[in-house]
This record gives C-alpha cells, sequence and structure tokens, in this order.
C-alpha cells in the first residue's frame, strides 16, 4: 500500500514539474493565437481558438518578418562555431590533462576565466577587430568571436573526460608505436566521444543566445540570428504586440524544444559513459 | 568693382546664353551684346561651357543614380521601417536605387550608430538620429552639412518642396549652428525631419464627457474635476505614464511643467551658470500634481509605460490621457474598442499658458565619413523618403506623426484621421526640451524617472524627488562643464 | 583495475608519464598553441581595450577620451548606485548558489527512480534555459502583467490581493530570482542527474545491504560522490548570476527604482544607454576583478576538498 501511494506521489510529483517547466510557454501558446486586444481585454484567455488569427499571426512572424530564416543563421552561425571550438579545445584540454610544463596551471585557470567578462565589455572591441578585418556583416565575422566564446567551456569539460581515462591507456598506446597527436585522435578521442557531445551542447547553449556582439556585427536582416531578430520585433522595451511578441516565441522555442529532446538523452548517456570505467 | 562686376557679368551671361539657346536672341545680337559685357573671349567661353553642362543637369533626373545599393540604419522601435519596407519597390522603381533597410531597436540603436559614425567609413549612406541628440551629434560634425545639395535644383526634385517641412521639426533635428553649437539658429542644413516628428496631445472619451455634460479640459484643475468626476471601477479617470519609463519625465511630467510656466533650465552655458531649476514651485506642483491624480487613474499606473496606457484606452479602461499624438494610430485603428467614441485636441494649460508639449520626433541625414562615391546618391535617396508623396504614406497608412505641413491638412488624410489637424497644431507650437542639448539627455533623464516614479509608488515625497533630481543633475552638469 | 576515484575537472592526476619534460614542452605548444592564440586574439585585446578605456573620460562626444587616472574607479566606490547594484547582484548570485543548488539536486534525486515518462519530463525540465532571454522577458512580463497576466488572476481567484510583481521595490527582486531560478535550475539538475547516473550502482547497494538506512546512504555515500558535481553546477550558477544581463534587460530593464539594477545591467546602461563609455568600462574591471578572486579562492577550496573527499 504505501508503495503504491509513494508511486503516485512520485508521478504526481512528476507531472507538477512538467507543468511548472511548461506552463509559461503553454501559457505563451494561447496568447499567440489572439488578437492584441483580446489579450488586453479577455481576462483569462479562452480557449476558443480563432484559427485565422492564428494563421494571420504566424504568418506575420514567419513570412513577413522572416522569423525562420533568422533560426536557420542562428543554426549554421552555432553550429559552425561550436565545432570549430571543439577542434581547437579539445587538443589544448588534453594537452592539460597529459602534459606537465610550466605555467602548467596558470594557462588553464586564464583561459577558463576568459569566461568571466561581461559581453558589454568586450562586445565593441571584438566589433572593432572583426571590422579591421574587413569580415563585418557576415557569417564569419560573427562565427570567429563565437568560436572564442566556446573555447574555455569545451577546455574544462573536456579536461574533466581526459581526466577519467587512465594513464595506462596512453602509455598502452606508446607501447604501440603511437605518438601523441595519434594516440589523441585514434585512441583518445573515441573514449571521450561523450565528452565532446556533451562540450560541443554546453558550448552551444553559451552562444546561442548571444546578443551584443551579433548586433554590431550584422547589419543586413536576411543574416540576423534569432536574438537580433526578435530584438527587432519585440523591443525590449515595448512590446506592445504582445500576440506578435508570443508568435516569435513559440517559433523559436519548436526547434529548441526538438533539440532539447534529443539532446537529454544524450548528455545523461554522454556523462554516464564517460564516468563509469 | 572686380568681384561684383564679375558675379553680374557671369549672371548677365548666362541671361544672354538662355536668350540664344531659347531662340529669343539672335547669334548676332548674343555676339553684340556679349562684347558691351567687357566679357574676355575665355570667359565667355567658360560661363558657355558651364551653362552648357548645367543646362543639361539642370533637369532633376530621379533615375541618375540606377542601380546603386544604400543602406539606412534607422530605428525599429516604431512603424517607420515598417513603412519604408511597403515603399521600397516603388523607390526602386523611381529611382533604381536599392534601399537596405537595418531598424535595430532604439536601445541598440543608439550604440550602433556611435560606432558608425566613429569608423573610418560608415556602413550606412543614411543614418536616423533622435530628435534629442541632434545637439550631440552635430556637435562632433557627424553629419554632411547638406545646403549645397538643397540649394541645387539638378539634385533636388522640383517639387520637393522645402519650405513644407514643419519649422518645429526642421529646427529640432535639422537646423544647426556650429559657431554656438544651437539648434534651430541660422540657416545650415545637417538633417532633414523624418520619418516621423510628433508631440503631445490631449485624448479623451468624447462618450463619457458627452453624458456626464462635461468639456475637455482646458485647465489643469478642469482635468483634475474630470479625472474625479469620471471615475468609475471599471473605467478610470485618467492615466499617465507613472512606470520608470522614459515618457515619465518628458510626456506626463513635463508637459504641465511647461504650462504652468516651469523653465527647466536657468542660466548660460557659456558662463558655466547653467543649472537645473527642479525646485521650483511649477517643478514640484506638476509631480504632486500626477501623485494626487493616483487615486483617479489606473491601479497599477506605477506600472503603466507606453503599451500598458495604449492597451488601456483602447480596450475602453481609460477616460482621458494626455500622450504622444503616435498613439492616435492605435486608439483609432481597427483593433481599438474606443475608436469612435475618442476626440483629440491641445493638451491643457494653466490660465495664461498656450498649450505646449515636448516635441519627439526624428531626423534623417547623410553621415560625414559616408563613402563619398555613393554621396550624391544618398542625397536623392534621402528627398525620396522625405518627400511629400513618402511623408502621406506613412500617415496614411500607419498613422505615422507627419513632418510635413501639407501632410497634416490634406483633406484626405484629415477625412480619415480626424484628429491630423490637432496633432499638426501640437506640433507646430511643441517645445525643444532643454536638456537634450546636453551629453548626458539620457542618464539625466532617467535620474528624472526613477526618483519621480519613485515618488509615485510612494516612497518619497515630490519634494524629495526633485530635489534627488536636482543634486543628481547638477552633478552631471558640473561634470559636463557647463555648471561651475 | 582502477577503483572508483571520484575526479572534478579541477583536480588533476599527474601526468605520470616518463616522457621528458622537453618533450612535454614542445608538444604542449602544438597542442595549445592554437587555442592559447585565438584566446589571445579575442580575450586579450578586448580586455586590454576595455582596460584602457577605464582610464579615459570616453564619452559621446568627439573629444572626449582623455585620459583620467583612476577617476572612474575613485566615482564607482563614491557611487550609491554602483553599491546599490552591487547588493542587487549579491542576492542574485546567493540565490543562486541556495535556491538553485538545493532545488536542482533535489529535482536530480527525485528524477533518479524509474518513472514512465520521465524523459519528455527531462527534455522539458530543459526547456527553459534554452530559450532566448527576450522571449522569456516577454513570458513573465505577460504571465505578471498587473492587469491581465494570468499569474494574478490565479491570485485573485484565490482569494488573495494581487501582487504588483514588476512595479513595486518590494517584490522586484524577488521575481527577478523567480524567473532566474525557473530558468537556471535545470542547468543544476542536468549536471548532477549525470553524474548521479554514474554512479556505481554497486556501491549503493552494498551500503543498503549493510544495513544502512536511505538517509545515512543519501549522507555519507551518495551526497560525497555527488559533490564535486554539486560544486561544478554551483560555481557556474554563481559566476553566471553575478554576471546576468539578459533577464535583467528583459524582465525589469533594471527598475523600478534601480531596485533590480545589477552590476552587469549597470555596466551596459552606463556605456549604451547614457555612452558613459570609460565608466562602464571601469565598473566592468571591477566585475572581472572580484570574479578573478572569487574564482581563484573557490577553485582552491574544492580542489583541496575534492581530494580529501574520496
Amino acid at each position: 500500500m504505501r508503495y503504491i501511494a509513494g508511486r503516485v506521489l512520485a508521478y504526481v510529483t512528476l507531472f507538477l514539474i512538467a507543468v511548472v517547466a511548461l506552463a509559461p510557454i503553454a501559457y505563451l501558446l494561447v496568447l499567440s493565437t489572439k488578437k492584441r486586444i483580446e489579450i488586453v481585454a479577455q481576462v483569462p484567455p479562452t480557449l476558443n481558438i480563432d484559427w485565422d488569427q492564428v494563421a494571420k499571426n504566424y504568418r506575420e512572424v514567419i513570412d513577413t518578418q522572416g522569423m525562420l530564416d533568422f533560426v536557420g543563421n542562428s543554426i549554421i552561425v552555432v553550429g559552425i562555431a561550436t565545432i570549430i571550438g571543439l577542434i581547437v579545445g579539445t587538443p589544448s584540454a588534453y594537452a592539460f590533462s597529459r602534459l606537465r610544463f610550466r605555467g602548467r596551471e596558470t594557462w588553464s585557470s586564464t583561459i577558463l576565466s576568459f569566461r568571466f567578462m561581461p559581453a558589454v565589455a568586450v562586445a565593441i572591441p571584438i566589433f572593432l577587430m572583426i571590422r579591421a578585418v574587413n569580415l563585418q556583416d557576415s557569417f564569419p565575422g560573427l562565427i570567429l568571436p563565437y568560436v572564442a566564446f566556446t573555447l574555455p567551456l569545451v577546455v574544462w569539460i573536456m579536461i574533466g573526460f581526459f581526466d577519467e581515462v587512465p594513464i595506462e591507456i596512453d602509455d598502452a598506446a606508446r607501447v604501440d608505436g603511437c605518438g601523441r597527436v595519434q594516440t589523441l585522435v585514434w585512441v583518445l578521442l573515441p573514449l571521450v566521444r561523450s565528452g565532446l557531445v556533451v562540450s560541443a551542447i554546453f558550448g552551444a547553449i553559451f552562444v546561442w543566445n548571444e546578443f551584443l556582439v551579433a548586433l554590431f556585427v550584422i547589419n543586413s536582416r536576411s543574416m540576423n540570428t534569432i536574438t537580433l531578430g526578435a530584438a527587432t520585433l519585440v523591443s525590449a522595451d515595448r512590446p506592445i504586440d504582445w500576440n506578435i511578441a508570443a508568435a516569435v516565441g513559440i517559433v523559436t522555442i519548436i526547434p529548441i524544444f526538438i533539440f532539447s529532446l534529443f539532446v537529454q538523452r544524450y548528455i545523461v548517456r554522454g556523462i554516464t559513459a564517460g564516468a563509469v570505467k | 568693382m572686380g568681384q561684383n562686376q564679375d558675379q553680374t557679368g557671369s549672371e548677365r551671361a548666362a541671361e544672354l546664353l538662355d536668350g540664344v539657346m531659347s531662340g529669343r536672341l539672335s547669334r548676332r545680337s548674343f555676339m553684340a551684346k556679349s562684347a558691351a559685357l567687357g566679357a574676355s573671349a575665355s570667359v565667355l567661353s567658360g560661363v558657355t561651357f558651364a551653362s552648357r553642362a548645367a543646362a543639361q543637369d539642370a533637369a532633376y533626373d530621379p533615375m541618375k543614380f540606377a542601380g546603386t545599393k544604400l543602406s539606412i540604419l534607422m530605428t525599429g522601435s516604431e512603424n517607420d521601417h515598417r513603412a519604408l519596407a511597403d515603399l521600397l519597390p516603388l523607390l526602386k522603381e523611381e529611382t533604381g536605387i536599392e534601399l537596405e533597410i537595418t531598424a535595430p531597436a532604439l536601445d541598440a540603436l543608439i550604440p550602433k550608430t556611435g560606432q558608425e559614425l566613429a569608423a573610418p567609413q560608415s556602413a550606412f549612406e543614411l543614418i536616423n538620429y533622435l530628435g534629442f541628440l541632434t545637439t550631440g551629434y552635430m556637435k562632433n560634425g557627424s553629419f554632411l552639412q547638406l545646403n549645397a545639395y538643397k540649394d541645387d535644383p539638378a539634385a533636388t526634385p522640383p517639387d520637393w518642396d522645402f519650405p513644407d517641412f514643419a519649422k518645429a521639426n526642421l529646427d529640432n533635428v535639422g537646423i544647426f549652428d556650429p559657431a554656438t553649437s544651437a539648434i534651430g539658429v541660422g540657416d545650415q542644413l545637417y538633417g532633414l525631419p523624418g520619418l516621423h516628428s510628433g508631440s503631445v496631445v490631449y485624448f479623451y472619451r468624447k462618450d463619457l464627457f458627452d453624458a456626464a455634460g462635461l468639456k475637455p479640459a482646458a485647465t489643469w484643475d478642469e482635468f483634475m474635476a474630470a479625472a474625479i468626476a469620471l471615475n468609475t471601477p471599471d473605467v478610470a479617470g485618467c492615466s499617465f505614464i507613472g512606470a520608470n519609463d522614459f515618457s515619465l519625465a518628458t510626456v506626463s511630467w513635463y508637459t504641465m511643467f511647461l504650462t504652468t510656466g516651469g523653465k527647466l533650465l536657468v542660466g548660460s552655458a557659456a558662463d558655466k551658470t547653467l543649472a537645473p531649476n527642479l525646485n521650483s514651485p511649477e517643478a514640484v506642483g506638476a509631480l504632486q500634481f500626477l501623485m494626487d491624480l493616483r487615486p483617479y487613474a489606473p491601479a497599477n499606473v506605477t506600472s503603466y509605460g507606453f503599451a500598458e496606457n495604449v492597451d488601456g484606452f483602447s480596450s475602453g479602461k481609460i477616460a482621458q490621457m494626455v500622450f504622444w499624438s503616435t498613439i492616435a494610430g492605435p486608439v483609432y485603428g481597427a483593433d481599438s474598442l474606443v475608436a469612435d467614441k475618442t476626440d483629440v485636441t491641445l493638451v491643457p494649460a494653466a490660465a495664461g499658458f498656450t498649450p505646449s508639449a515636448i516635441l519627439g520626433g526624428w531626423g534623417t541625414g547623410i553621415p560625414a565619413n559616408v563613402d563619398p562615391a555613393k554621396k550624391d546618391a544618398a542625397w536623392l535617396a534621402l528627398t525620396w523618403i522625405t518627400n511629400k508623396a513618402t511623408n502621406n504614406f506613412f500617415t496614411k497608412n500607419y498613422q505615422i506623426d507627419a513632418s510635413r505641413n501639407s501632410t497634416y491638412v490634406d483633406p484626405e488624410l484629415v477625412a480619415a484621421l480626424p484628429y491630423l489637424p490637432i496633432a499638426g497644431e501640437a506640433n507646430a507650437s511643441a517645445h525643444t526640451i532643454e536638456t537634450s542639448t546636453l551629453d548626458d539627455f539620457f542618464g539625466m533623464n532617467a535620474s528624472m524617472n526613477v526618483e519621480f516614479n519613485k515618488a509615485l509608488i510612494g516612497d518619497q515625497t515630490a519634494e524629495e524627488a526633485c530635489a534627488a533630481t536636482q543634486k543628481l543633475w547638477e552633478e552631471s552638469m558640473r561634470k559636463a562643464g557647463v555648471l561651475a | 583495475m582502477t577503483t572508483e576515484q571520484d575526479r572534478s575537472p579541477v583536480t588533476r592526476r599527474g601526468s605520470g608519464s616518463s616522457r621528458r619534460p622537453s618533450h612535454d614542452r614542445r608538444d604542449a605548444l602544438i597542442l595549445l598553441g592554437p587555442c592559447i592564440l585565438y584566446l589571445v586574439a579575442f580575450s586579450i585585446f578586448p580586455l586590454l581595450y576595455s582596460l584602457r578605456n577605464s582610464f579615459t573620460d570616453l564619452g559621446i562626444s568627439k573629444d572626449s577620451g582623455k585620459w583620467v587616472g583612476l577617476d572612474n574607479y575613485v566615482a564607482i566606490f563614491n557611487d550609491p548606485f554602483f553599491w546599490n547594484a552591487a547588493g542587487n547582484t549579491a542576492v542574485m548570485v546567493g540565490a543562486a548558489v541556495v535556491v538553485q543548488v538545493v532545488l536542482g539536486t533535489a529535482l536530480a534525486l527525485f528524477m533518479n527512480q524509474k518513472l514512465r515518462g520521465s524523459w519528455f519530463v527531462r527534455g522539458a525540465l530543459i526547456l527553459p534555459m534554452l530559450l532566448t532571454p527576450i522571449v522569456v522577458g516577454v513570458m513573465w512580463r505577460a504571465m505578471l502583467n498587473p492587469d491581465w497576466g494570468i499569474v494574478n488572476w490565479i491570485i485573485k481567484q484565490l482569494g488573495m490581493p494581487p501582487i504588483n510583481w514588476l512595479g513595486s521595490t518590494e517584490w522586484s527582486m524577488r521575481t527577478l530570482v523567480i524567473a532566474d531560478t525557473w530558468q537556471w535550475t535545470p542547468f543544476v539538475f542536468l549536471i548532477v542527474y549525470a553524474r548521479l547516473q554514474g554512479l556505481p550502482g554497486h556501491v549503493l547497494e552494498a551500503a543498503q545491504v549493510d544495513g544502512a538506512g536511505r538517509w545515512a546512504t543519501f549522507r555519507n555515500i551518495t551526497l560525497p560522490l555527488l559533490a564535486p558535481a554539486i560544486a561544478f553546477a554551483a560555481i557556474f550558477r554563481a559566476i553566471d548570476a553575478f554576471r546576468s544581463f539578459d533577464l535583467v534587460f528583459g524582465l525589469t530593464y533594471g527598475g523600478p527604482a534601480r531596485s533590480t539594477t545589477t552590476l552587469s545591467f549597470l555596466t551596459y546602461q552606463s556605456g549604451f544607454q547614457f555612452q558613459q563609455y570609460g565608466y562602464s568600462a571601469a565598473i566592468a574591471y571591477v566585475m572581472v576583478v572580484i570574479l578573478i578572486v572569487a574564482s581563484t579562492v573557490t577553485l582552491r577550496f574544492v580542489r583541496t576538498r575534492g581530494v580529501e573527499g574520496v
């Protein structure tokens, strides 16, 4: 009996957790189906949906404003930046984990502390650098700084994963005749594969919502990322069109939700695999 | 002797040339008369050449820069960029110019503008700037002087009609005197009004006033009386910006301050005596008035910014309010529940003072560091986006406040938007807020809003709020070097 | 066969390699080179640029940018608004470390049970931290709108007076903390949950067979094993909470009456809104110094604990 009560309680709690996490988003969904005046006048919002209005709202967001393009742009920029971040950061993490050299502690702390600078202070100098090499208003101009933002995370997480791999494996590889680099690429990387996924995901999360650098670097609307596009449509200080703002929110949330369902399985599996030996 | 005669000489020569080319003068008469002028052959041939070239260009050619790609940096916080985007195909059709719009939100626009103006070459050929920032930008020489273009018949469309720009707006955003760093002084042109201007008017629910036998308030006492009389649980007697919002100081407070005779700044910068005047009875009185109105305003008025007031009025929950004329769009729009019950008039004023409020609006100019190859094309595009047809379109389709007198009185527009003449009058009598000449305008305004909002939520008295703001402003003005 | 030795990211095993140090040096250069170069380019230059600005009076004027030495820093320490922001930031960090870490860990422990459909709930849980900040701001402002928002309607239905979430100095900071908790507790949850999943089941089972109660098992075995993950999550959250900007910007814009202005927001406001770039850079640097000091101290603390804790 107590067991069943416990299970019921557990499921109820599980349900409540999901509700707390999703309720605000559900509210946004409802708002995105209304006319602006209905949002102000109808409290609480009724659930009869006027599908014409829904079509109108979403068409405004997707077609007129091109929100889907922005989603695509964000995916491209963040994806490429993350991949480059992995390529540049993983060898460094390996070095920090395996090698002994002077200043190792200092350098690793320095790299990690680069995450601390408030974006406001670095946005303008970074923009000036990008403009100096004539990369403003282009994807590379945005990708380059974003790689720098993902690096500290990648390095930090990968160090942890490399540390989990026993040094004996390195030695065995050496006995087999592998050099350092070969050891890294052929032997160790497959073992920390899940770490790569984890750091990629966390690195991506970090730059997905980046706003200030994108604001300065990107001029053309066609190249806006999600944060830029949303900022134009939904002024932070006066979102008059709540229904459009809500539709913008939903359009950006859907790809993210799909991503998160996929990601959480992988992260858990990844961190798990890395930890158990 | 020499200079004047040359001028008159070449003028006369041009006259003669005109005559001979139009066939009025025979060639022989022409030669004889030219010789009589004493003009040497070379001067004459020079004049001939120039005149012929001028004659060719003398016809303004809208397609002169067809194929050019230009970029404009403008505000995305209003409807301007949407209206302009609608017109881009027409621009392309009439001038062959392709204009790309970049329209960040206001908070983002200002630093981005700053970066572009400071760059070796601006990525934008046209830049939209807030009227409040005109002094700052022009003082730095950030924008090109446009007189040469304006006075050149070959560069401006014949029907452009420069005098048609509302003088108040032109003075506020376009006319700048570098010698004294004063706006509205002299005739040097650095920007054009656009893409919208506008001031503050008094919106009221005609149906509620009629039912109570009241007329719209002409004085602030009447405003308070109406607020008390019309206040019911369903409809608030009045509303205003009560939140810590830009418009609290500049609209809700400043309007009453101005129309009760308040002077925001006293003294002069030149002898370092420019000081704020916030401890004056008008300053404290205006804030106290808002606090006294609070019981007759919506319950959450201290959180009410722009959006909440528009929504509140449009959904019928507010009986009267003094507000930016630009909200006439939503209030009279299809979405509004009170479109046919609303009327508009000039803001109330204390006895003996004329109704007046803050002048808002934007200017558009060509940055000084523009790509020289695109400069002329930028001017052409600028004249196009500020011409009568464009201004008309903006007001007609988006109810954007006009920058031209003709738009405010256009019969077709007035028929569709009956509030226009009042908006035009308000625009013409509006007042440039004195603090906008200071670099720290936004900082000072922000301090005032924080303190005033604090008083409205009951955390301090009106006197304390004004005194606190006075102190902060003095500090800022000392740092700016205008106060000793 | 290695024993289950938990390693936090900050404890490092010695290289144990028998290669000569000079080989290590050379290899280190090759492997680290690109990374260091990259960071030097994108982090050192901006940091130095900002540092230089913090010693000037850079503003919107063309003739600003003159060297003023430490004037900005002195002004900061005399500025009551700076201390107000520092206090608000401290609240954000405190809430992050206490509320979010505890809640996140509790969630992780709860979700560790085998419940059907929990994979979906896990996905839903992660969603808040992936959302675009502006969207989060709009969402909360809509929910908490004093006139038509759903939250106040629910409160009214329950018979209680409506709360002025965003418009009163009393509630504004609490609202910010609530929104931040909603958004970032999932981060803590994820880290701790993953580590929890990786714990060796047999150790826990062995303890229970030994007769240890649930609570004892938790306190003496599970918790110490989880400690590194919890510490990792806590440090990261503390740092991010210290720098939190997006939520303040989207939800409260620093108000009302500066009650939610954090250090990051103050930096943004002085720079981008008031165009006092020199002063803004100085505030940013004060933040950096605080962060570096705090993180060095905590990393050292965690490192030593980590070695002992096993």
